[in-house]
């Protein structure tokens, strides 16, 4: 051996001193499954998330949609409620019924028209009291049978002279 | 090496997987576009028979009105209940009990009925209001009773009854129109049926959020009429009484507003209440004897002769005419109805006396074609266009064929046939100062929107001068005093026109006049100086021996008395006019 202990120097030398060599180190893995889990969580969160969402929706509408069969529902009663009363009102004001009770409270129709002028006073028309009960017209007020159906004409004896147009 | 391997390995697995994952796409491909492309319509057809049902969506009947719009018809819900009976027949008599407590059926025939053998449809009853029907179902249902169900059946209601119930007409089952206006405006008042389908499960269920489609129906056109209700039920009661009274096979009464030509009441007897038909019809009940039964009109139509001949200055009211006890004409022996010695009538005496040969020898005065003319421009010999079915024309022969006995007869109103109808508006058209106004009943149409869409105005036109029809009109006043054949017709303050009828009755089958059948009839109009409301009286072949001045003025004494009242129309005031002398 030598004594003299030389450095051993690079190849390509040259009395410069060399910068630091950059460290290599193992880049820690980033770790792959706790990246693929996360995607599918959201999507499936996302997913589910919509799901209830429709599902609220589906249900208020059919919640909706049973409040407007019990509406309709409601609407048709009080719809036939309103044409039986309707019936009844057209009863109780039709003039047969109002002209009974009429009569029934001593009223008589009047056949004589008159008239009193407001603004002057006067006595339009000649005034005469009604008859007392049922007048000519009045025992019309009660309702009577309608006449049977017409006969056929039964066949004449014999026929005269041409004689009508009496007045 | 083993690496490269798997490595080729996947490849080819990979395109083996596209192969077939192209192959069973292309299937699919293939399948969609047969169905999509080649069977299209065909598979749509069968999904919507499958999975959708339609349902109809009646229309409903559009309403009759009166001039104030109360209600003549409507309609109602209704159903028809129906039977299963192979479901009932175990438990008829509770069901039977049930339905006879709640409907008022008989309790016999229903019992039958639930029991009826060899059928699954039986109706129980029609027209059913809904409400009752309801009740009914509901006590059904709650005694545990199946078999019974129901089905849409509108109810037709005429809220007054018989009150103008053959003009207003009655519906069938099938809720068509078969008399009167119902049937006349059938078309406009059903209105147009609408249809919705709907997607349903496979159990029949609707699907409640699926599609539907729905197609509104149309409501029908209501009409309203120129009739006013009330008025038309006191007419209706009094012509009641004056019909069962003289014994009359039928009586008919109109009022036209003379300006307008509306009809206010046309009443009729017999008449029916349309809402107790009672599944038989009468021929009465589709008849409208107004418009529908022609008859010969007597000395109402005297009016018209007179018309005529004061229009073409032939006669005044003061004309003097010597009336003979009788006269013989084309072999006929010609009579007034009274006897008497030769009278020295005026015109106005002739028309107040209603004297036939009187009216005879001044129509002598216009030549047949001229008597015709006017007549036939009063609207005698032709249907009026009032709308109402089945019109008559009536019957004039045409002036060529008249011989001198027709000329003779026709003024005074025998040998020529007429409506009521027809009469009543010749009448008005006097009223009207000699215009003729083509005589209506409907008014308007009520849109379902709520508005009133009016119907065209009638037409008309003048027959008459107006110095004509005053000078007819101050003849027809001389009808309604002491001295005329209608004193009865007279109302008091007032200045009231008019004319009594008694015509020989034909018989419809011999065609030969009826010795003592008789027509009786008057028409007249108030206040004579201001007319606003004509009423002609009808009543055929009374049976006690009245005349028109004794039975059918009183009917038009009343009606008139009502309608001045009602319509608030007061004495002209004017001072009764000189009378017209009536004798020479």
């Amino acid at each position: 051996m030598s004594s003299v202990i030389g450095r051993r120097e690079p190849t390509r030398g040259n009395s410069a001193p060399l910068p630091a060599r950059t460290k290599l180190a193992v880049v820690p893995e980033r770790s792959p499954t706790r990246r693929s889990r996360a995607f599918p969580a959201t999507v499936m969160a996302l997913m589910a998330a919509g799901l209830v969402g429709l599902l609220l929706v589906n249900i208020a509408m059919q919640n909706t949609a049973f409040e407007l069969a019990q509406l309709t529902a409601r609407a048709d009663h009080l719809h036939v409620r309103q044409q039986k009363l309707q019936l009844e009102v057209d009863r109780l004001g039709s003039p047969e019924h109002l002209a009974q009770v009429a009569q029934a409270q001593g009223m008589v129709p009047n056949l004589n028209p008159v008239f009193l002028d407001l603004a002057t006073g006067k006595v339009v028309g000649t005034p005469t009291p009604a008859p007392p009960g049922p007048g000519p017209a009045g025992s019309t007020l009660v309702p009577e049978p309608t006449p049977q159906q017409s006969k056929p004409l039964t066949p004449p004896r014999r026929s005269g002279p041409v004689r009508g147009g009496q007045g | 090496m083993s690496l490269r391997r798997r490595e080729r390995r996947s490849a080819f697995r990979l395109r083996v997987c596209l192969l077939v994952i192209a192959f069973v796409l292309s299937l699919f491909a293939a399948r969609l576009f047969q169905l999509q492309g080649l069977d299209a319509n065909a598979y749509a057809a069968m999904a919507t028979s499958e999975g959708s049902q339609a349902v109809t969506l009646h229309a409903e009947r559009g309403g009759i009105t009166d001039r104030f719009g109360v209600e003549l018809a409507s309609s109602i819900d209704a159903v028809a209940l129906t039977a299963d009976p192979t479901m009932t027949s175990a438990n008829a008599p509770a069901i039977a009990a049930i339905l006879t407590k709640h409907l008022r059926l008989d309790y016999f025939s229903t019992v039958a009925r639930l029991r009826t053998s060899n059928t699954r449809f039986v109706y129980l009853q029609r027209h059913v209001p809904v409400w009752r029907a309801d009740a009914a179902m509901a006590a059904l249902q709650t005694a545990g009773l199946p078999g019974v169900f129901t089905e849409r059946d509108p109810l037709r209601t005429y809220p007054g009854g018989d009150v103008a119930a053959n003009l207003v007409g009655i519906v069938g089952d099938d809720g068509s129109g078969l008399s009167g206006l119902e049937y006349q405006y059938d078309s406009t008042l059903s209105g147009t049926d609408g249809h919705a389908t709907y997607e349903v499960s496979p159990a029949g269920e609707r699907i409640p959020l699926a599609s539907a489609s729905v197609v509104q129906p149309q409501p029908g056109i209501g009409l309203q009429t120129t009739i006013d209700r009330d008025a038309q039920w006191y007419a209706d009661r009094r012509l009641r009484q004056a019909v069962l009274s003289t014994r009359s096979d039928w009586g008919a009464a109109i009022t036209i507003d003379v300006s307008s030509g509306q009809i206010v009441q046309f009443s009729q007897v017999p008449s029916f209440d349309p809402n107790h038909t009672g599944g038989a019809l009468q021929p009465s009940q589709l008849t409208i004897n107004g418009v529908q039964t022609v008859y010969e009109p007597g000395s109402v139509e005297k009016v018209l002769t007179f018309s005529a001949l004061t229009d073409a200055g032939r006669v005044t009211p003061r004309t003097r005419i010597a009336v003979p006890p009788t006269l013989r004409i084309d072999g006929h022996q010609i009579y007034d109805d009274w006897s008497h010695g030769t009278l020295h009538l005026t015109a106005a005496g002739v028309v107040a006396k209603s004297s036939n040969l009187g009216t005879i020898l001044a129509s002598r005065r216009i030549s047949d074609q001229r008597l015709s003319g006017y007549l036939r421009s009063f609207g005698l010999g032709a249907p009026t266009g009032v709308g109402l079915p089945g019109e008559s024309g009536g019957l004039l022969a045409p002036p060529q064929d008249w011989a001198d006995i027709n000329h003779a007869t026709i003024a005074f109103g025998q040998g020529l046939s007429v409506t009521v109808t027809q009469m009543g508006a010749a009448i008005a058209a006097v009223a009207n100062g000699g215009r003729y106004v083509q005589p209506t009943v409907v008014s308007g149409y009520l849109q379902p929107d709520g508005s009133v869409r009016p119907a065209p105005p009638p037409s008309t036109h003048r027959v008459i001068s107006k110095h004509a029809a005053a000078m007819v009109t101050k003849m027809m006043e001389a009808v309604t005093t002491s001295d005329g054949t209608a004193p009865l017709a007279a109302i008091p303050g007032y200045l009231v026109a008019g004319k009594t009828g008694t015509a020989q009755r034909v018989d419809p089958i011999t065609g030969r006049y009826v010795q003592g059948q008789r027509t009786i009839s008057f028409a007249g109009f108030a206040p004579a100086d201001a007319p606003r409301f004509m009423t002609y009286v009808v009543l055929d072949r009374p049976r006690d021996g009245s005349f028109g001045g004794t039975a059918a003025a009183p009917v038009f004494h009343d009606i008139m008395s009502m309608l001045l009242q009602r319509y608030g129309i007061p004495p002209t005031g004017s001072k009764q006019p000189p009378k017209e002398p009536l004798t020479w």
